[in-house]
This record gives structure tokens, C-alpha cells and sequence, in this order.
């Protein structure tokens, strides 16, 4: 005698991986079970992440030269909303979200700077968190990527270089760009230049689509500003006084924008190891403005 | 350490210009600097034969920073690409001085030299004779200056497509073994990773074993990150990790450990592969040199199953022909006509087990001298009592037996 049982069909489970993933970043279908996008190597954990959750994240790119301190400002930002402080409260979203603030602070709590970001796509820390603010009633989803400055740059020069860069200057709600006031008090223009590219890049993106002057918010943010303490006590007027030129640009291409000054590493020194030639040492950590710029930026969004 | 400099290599420029037959090789160097055009890493100086869309792809497959697996300064990447259509680029990457910005780790330094498709062919499409023509000009390491502009080399192709002095390098059966299912793989695999302790002259002898013709579709790197970003069809890890656990990852990424190399079952694997196993065991390396030197240009890497399969007959067949023609030495052969024989040849096994030289070499001219029908079931009953016998015992890698059965596999042409 057989007895009737009933068996599970497991075949089902494969219609699962027949349906295509889309990048949240450049919108390539990829393999279900693929990690890095193919086309632009971003993670699709943040398609998955955006897939589940009801809200779709809004975009946040921190841009700058290559040594502009993108990833240290990035890092201590991450790091101070984590905890409570009151006004903004930030929850990151997915493990790999936090790895960029525990590179960066581990390096600090060692007494160095974290190293380059690589200029592989594949190799950038990326951000998905929830932004909470006190005055605004529903939190916000944020995707925050490390990238490298060359690759900016190269992206800049070369349209579609980086199809990361690319999809993502195209998509992003609010700008942080970084610019390095060391460099600026030591008198190169590059600084300077690099910015005005890139806000004329961003606002050539959105006359694209409405003519006229670009509402996206963009906080223009003096990086290691310890270096030059003027720049903390107004830093529009620096702006004004040091870099004319991207001062002048930005009041013509956008409406939302603002000036702010940050720190990090209160005093900087050097240390000359033997054939690696001098290396930055954070002599003190002293974190100042890193907030401000984000908090502003956010409740423009 | 030698600095290169534009004026430098302008003197060895004009010594070779002197020399008829020499090949224009376009160079640039990517690394980390600080330059008027922008800081980080870029193109920071380059001949005048590279246009604006060379750069733009020189900095797409230029490695950057933490992009070599190895720390040691001394080690050296290289690695070979298509550069948009027509042309080539050949490359050679390690570590150089301080990174610029001060935040630690040592700059990346790639000296890269650019071929068209005709310069390309003149050195039979074969980047490790780039590289060798390149270091007989210069020193390619970087020197406590970069320099701010190269000039157009002058480089002197020379030998024939196939070096039978390489192919003779590898003449251990180990090393042929892991060649044969190296050939299998790469062949067979649109991308793979390689992973342990190899050296750059295993895969020399690979693009060595292919028709000129196909050798420019097997970009490779060694020593390199892997990265999605650059499209390499071999693609060298070392020993390191994490690296492989990222690689394989991947999606259509296959792995083939030099370590531990796995056997492919000889029913399925790719003719060109069997053909070079067939080349290698019965050291033909001048013949083999002369075949794969007469694949006409037009051959595509579709059909290297097609000329394969009629190498391998042809190869046979004349060793037949010859066999026929001058009889065997008696004394070492086993001559099967009783059961008595048959017993012999699997004692044979036995003692070849054991590490037995004489009766290794006894089995081997059996199966090289007499291949009739009698003897390939023959062939296959001594498999099958060598593999169950392999089975029986454990064998520590790298000991006397290990090296018996890796032998014994391919004279039974059997695997475990």
C-alpha cells in the first residue's frame, strides 16, 4: 500500500532568481544574486535595501579633490549623528554602512589619517542611513558614497568615465563640496578651479531639465579650516575674499546654497619614516562644523 | 635606482632608430602626483602618439592606490589589455615612492607602452616580448622624479612565434599536468582568476603554447586587486584571501589554484589542451614549436578545438610511423600475450607506486611503443588498479608516491 504524502516543490524558490535586480544607482538589471552593479559596481544592497523599505532614499554626494578630506568629514559626520546629540539623529541602514565611519576612526584613535579611497568604484564605502530631524515629522532615507577625487575629477573631464559618478551626480538631491583651505592659504588655484567645474557641471545637469538657476541645495564647505581660524568666523567672507570665482558662480547658478567652515584634526603634524617620506599625523582630534553643513542640507531636501 | 628621464630615453631612441625593423611603442606613466592639471592619480607624462581617448582609457585600467596585493616594493605586476580598437597596451606596475598627499602607503607606479595592432603583430602578439624589449631600453622602475614627457620608443621585435627553449622549461610531469589543465581553463572560461604561488614564466609559456593569432584575447594581470572595472580575462590573486573570496564572488568568475590544480576529465577537455599534453609528454618541443608557428593568422580561437584535434592525430600518427619504422628496444617493453604479462604490468604499477624509476619508465615505453587495441585495454585495466590502489593509501603531498601518481596519471591517462 503507498501512502499519499504531499512534497514540497522547491522549484518555485527559482523564480526568485529569473527576476532582474535594478541598480538603485544607474538602473542596469543585474543577476539576482549578484553584489557589485555590473555596469557601475555599486552595491545592489542598496537596491535590495530600497526594494524593502517603503521609502525611496534620497542622495547625498560629498565631493572634492583627491585629499580634500572627504572620507575623514564623512566618517566623524557618521560617527557624531550615531550617537545622540539632539538634533539630527542618523541609523545607518545595512552593515556595510558603517564601515566607512569604523575605517575612520579607527585610523584617528591611531593617530593617522585613513588611507586613499581607491579609485576602483567596486572599492568605495557607501552610506544608506535614516536621517531623523527634530522639526521635520518623518525621517529620511539618505545613500552618502565615498568616492575617490580623481574619479570626480575624471568624471568631470570625461563624461561616463564612471557610470557611478555619473548616475549619481544625476540623481542626487543636495551637494557637500569639500574644499581644502590648507591648500587654498598656501595659495594654489586648483581648489578654486576644481569647484567651479564641478558647480558648473551640477548646474548644467539641471538646466537640462528647467531652465534658469538650480533649486538643488549645495553646502560649500571649507575642509580643514583649523589650518586658517578666519575661516570658522564667517565663511562666506572667505569665500568671497579667497575664491571670487566659486563665490561668484555659485551666486549665479543656484538658489539654495551655503557657506560653512569645518575641522577635524585640531593640530596636524609629520612624520618622516624612512623611504615613505612625511606622513600627516592628527595630533589631536577636535572635530568643529562637521554637523552644521549636513543639518542645513537636509532640511533644504 | 636609475631615474627615467624624457632626455634619457631620447638617447636610446636615436640608437635604435638606427636599427632597421624596429617597431613604434607609444609609453605613459600613470601614478599618484601633483601636477598642474589636477592631483591623485593620472597620466603625468606620455609620448606623442597618445590621443585623448588613449588617456581616457589608460586611467580607466590604470590601477590606483592599495591597488597591488603585494607590499614588498621590489614586486612587480604586469599585465596586458585591448586599449579601445586597434591597439594594445602592455604594462608593468609596482610600488613607488611615498604617496604625495601624506596619508601614508607608497604611490602606484605603471609605465605602460601602447602597440598598434600591426606593432603588436610584429613582436607575435606576445606582451611578455614587449615587456623584455622595453626593459633592454630602460629601467622602468620609478625614480625620485617623474617625468613630465616621454618620447615615441623604437623597439626591436625579435625571435620566432613559438620559443621551443620555452616550452622545454616545463619538463617535469607536475608542471606539464598543471600546464595541460591551465590550457583547459583558460580556454574554456571567459574570466579566471589564478590563485598561489605562480610566476610570470607559466603563463610566458601559455601565450608560447597559442597560435599568434589568438594570443591578444587573453588579457591578464598578475599581482593586481581584482576589480570589475578592468576587464582582464586572467586575472593573478597570489595567495592573498580576500581577494579571491571577492573575486569568486563574481559573477562567471572560475578559479584555478596553482596550489592544488584540478584535473579535467580527459572526455571533456578542450582539444588544444590535449593537444599540448600530447606535445609535451612525448617532448616534441621543436615539432610543437613548428605546428604552432604554421596556424595561419586568419585562426580564430573557435577553432582552436578543430586544430587541435588535427595536431594531435598528426603528431600521433607520425610517432606511429616512426615507431613502426624502427622497432622498439625489446628488453624494456612488456610484450602482453598471456596472462603472465598481464600480471607483470600490473606488478609494474605497483612498483612504479612505490617510486620505482625503472618501472615507471617501463610503463611509460609500453604505452609509447605499442599502441594497438590490445593495449589500450590493457592501458585500462593497469588505470583502474592504479587507482584503486592510489585510493588505498594516504599519500602526503610532495612526497616520492604524490610525484609516482601524478606520473602514473598520465602515462595511464587516468585521474584519481
Amino acid at each position: 500500500m503507498t501512502k499519499r504524502v504531499l512534497v514540497a516543490m522547491d522549484s518555485y524558490r527559482l523564480a526568485e532568481c529569473a527576476v532582474p535586480v535594478s541598480c538603485y544607482i544607474c538602473g542596469v538589471d543585474n543577476n539576482y544574486n549578484t553584489e557589485l552593479c555590473r555596469h557601475c559596481a555599486a552595491p545592489l544592497a542598496l537596491s535590495h535595501q530600497a526594494r524593502t523599505q517603503g521609502l525611496r532614499p534620497q542622495m547625498v554626494a560629498v565631493l572634492g579633490t583627491a585629499a580634500a578630506g572627504k572620507t575623514v568629514y564623512l566618517g566623524m559626520l557618521l560617527d557624531m549623528l550615531t550617537r545622540q546629540n539632539g538634533r539630527v539623529q542618523v541609523l545607518a541602514r545595512g552593515a556595510f554602512s558603517i564601515t566607512l565611519q569604523q575605517r575612520t576612526m579607527m585610523a584617528l584613535s591611531n593617530c593617522r589619517f585613513p588611507e586613499k579611497t581607491p579609485n576602483e568604484p567596486d572599492r568605495w564605502n557607501w552610506v544608506h542611513c535614516q536621517a531623523k530631524i527634530n522639526s521635520k515629522k518623518n525621517p529620511m532615507e539618505l545613500i552618502m558614497p565615498d568616492m575617490a577625487g580623481e574619479a570626480i575629477l575624471e568624471e568631470i573631464d570625461h563624461p561616463n568615465a564612471y557610470p557611478a559618478i555619473h548616475s549619481f551626480l544625476e540623481k542626487c538631491s543636495a551637494v557637500i563640496l569639500l574644499a581644502d583651505t590648507d591648500r587654498i592659504e598656501r595659495g594654489g588655484a586648483e581648489q578654486n578651479y576644481f569647484l567651479m567645474k564641478l558647480i558648473t557641471y551640477l548646474s548644467e545637469q539641471d538646466n537640462r531639465k528647467v531652465r534658469g538657476k538650480s533649486t538643488r541645495p549645495v553646502a560649500i564647505v571649507y575642509s580643514k579650516a583649523d589650518r586658517c581660524e578666519p575661516c570658522f568666523d564667517d565663511p562666506e567672507l572667505y569665500a568671497r575674499e579667497k575664491t571670487p570665482n566659486l563665490w561668484q558662480q555659485v551666486q549665479q547658478r543656484f538658489t539654495n546654497y551655503g557657506f560653512f567652515a569645518s575641522g577635524v584634526a585640531g593640530s596636524v603634524g609629520f612624520r618622516d619614516a624612512p623611504g615613505e617620506g612625511p606622513t600627516a599625523v592628527p595630533l589631536r582630534i577636535e572635530p568643529r562644523g562637521i554637523v552644521e553643513p549636513f543639518e542645513w542640507l537636509v532640511r533644504k531636501i | 635606482m636609475a631615474t627615467l628621464s624624457p632626455k634619457d630615453l631620447h638617447l636610446s631612441v636615436s640608437k635604435s632608430q638606427d636599427t632597421a625593423g624596429t617597431v613604434a611603442v607609444e609609453q605613459a606613466i600613470f601614478t599618484s602626483a601633483r601636477t598642474s592639471n589636477k592631483d591623485g592619480y593620472q597620466l603625468v607624462a606620455w609620448s606623442p602618439g597618445i590621443s585623448a581617448e588613449d588617456a581616457r582609457l589608460l586611467a580607466v585600467w590604470g590601477p590606483a592606490h592599495d591597488s597591488m596585493i603585494v607590499s614588498d616594493p621590489s614586486d612587480v605586476s604586469l599585465n596586458f589589455h585591448p586599449l579601445g580598437q586597434g591597439k594594445f597596451c602592455v604594462s608593468r606596475t609596482m610600488l613607488g615612492t611615498a604617496e604625495y598627499s601624506g596619508r601614508g602607503g607608497r604611490q602606484v607606479y605603471t609605465h605602460c607602452f601602447i602597440l598598434s595592432t600591426e606593432g603588436f603583430t610584429r613582436f607575435q602578439n606576445d606582451p611578455f616580448r614587449v615587456v623584455s624589449a622595453a626593459l633592454a631600453i630602460r629601467d622602468l622602475r620609478p625614480g625620485s622624479e617623474l617625468p613630465t614627457d616621454l618620447p615615441t620608443l623604437k623597439m626591436l621585435p625579435s625571435g620566432p612565434p613559438v620559443e621551443p627553449a620555452m616550452i622545454r622549461l616545463f619538463d617535469a610531469p607536475l608542471q606539464q599536468q598543471m600546464l595541460v589543465s591551465w590550457t583547459h581553463m583558460a580556454l574554456t572560461t571567459n574570466k579566471l582568476t589564478f590563485t598561489g604561488s605562480y610566476n610570470d614564466r607559466f603563463l610566458a609559456v601559455f601565450f608560447n603554447l597559442l597560435p599568434v593569432s589568438v594570443r591578444p584575447q587573453f588579457s591578464f594581470s598578475t599581482r593586481l586587486r581584482y576589480s570589475p572595472r578592468r576587464d582582464f580575462r586572467l586575472i593573478g590573486l597570489g595567495s592573498d584571501i580576500e581577494e579571491q573570496k571577492k573575486a569568486s564572488r563574481q559573477e562567471g568568475c572560475s578559479v584555478f589554484q596553482f596550489d592544488a590544480p584540478a584535473r579535467s576529465p580527459e572526455m571533456s577537455r578542450h582539444p588544444w589542451a590535449t593537444w599540448v599534453q600530447v606535445a609535451l609528454c612525448h617532448r616534441e618541443h621543436d615539432e610543437a614549436a613548428r605546428m604552432i608557428g604554421e596556424v595561419p593568422l586568419s585562426a580564430r580561437l573557435e577553432d582552436l578545438p578543430s586544430i587541435g584535434n588535427r595536431f594531435r592525430v598528426a603528431m600521433s600518427g607520425r610517432r606511429m610511423r616512426e615507431a613502426a619504422a624502427s622497432p622498439a628496444p625489446v628488453e624494456s617493453v612488456v610484450v602482453p600475450e598471456t596472462n603472465a604479462d598481464r600480471d607483470e604490468l600490473l606488478t609494474l604499477v605497483e612498483r612504479a607506486l612505490e617510486g620505482d624509476v625503472a618501472a615507471l619508465e617501463r610503463l611509460n615505453s609500453t604505452w609509447c611503443a605499442q599502441p594497438d587495441r590490445q593495449m589500450e585495454s590493457l592501458r585500462e585495466e593497469c588505470a583502474r588498479h592504479f587507482v584503486k590502489l592510489a585510493q588505498e593509501r594516504t599519500i602526503e603531498p610532495g612526497t616520492k608516491a604524490s610525484v609516482a601518481i601524478e606520473i602514473l596519471s598520465l602515462i595511464l591517462r587516468t585521474s584519481i
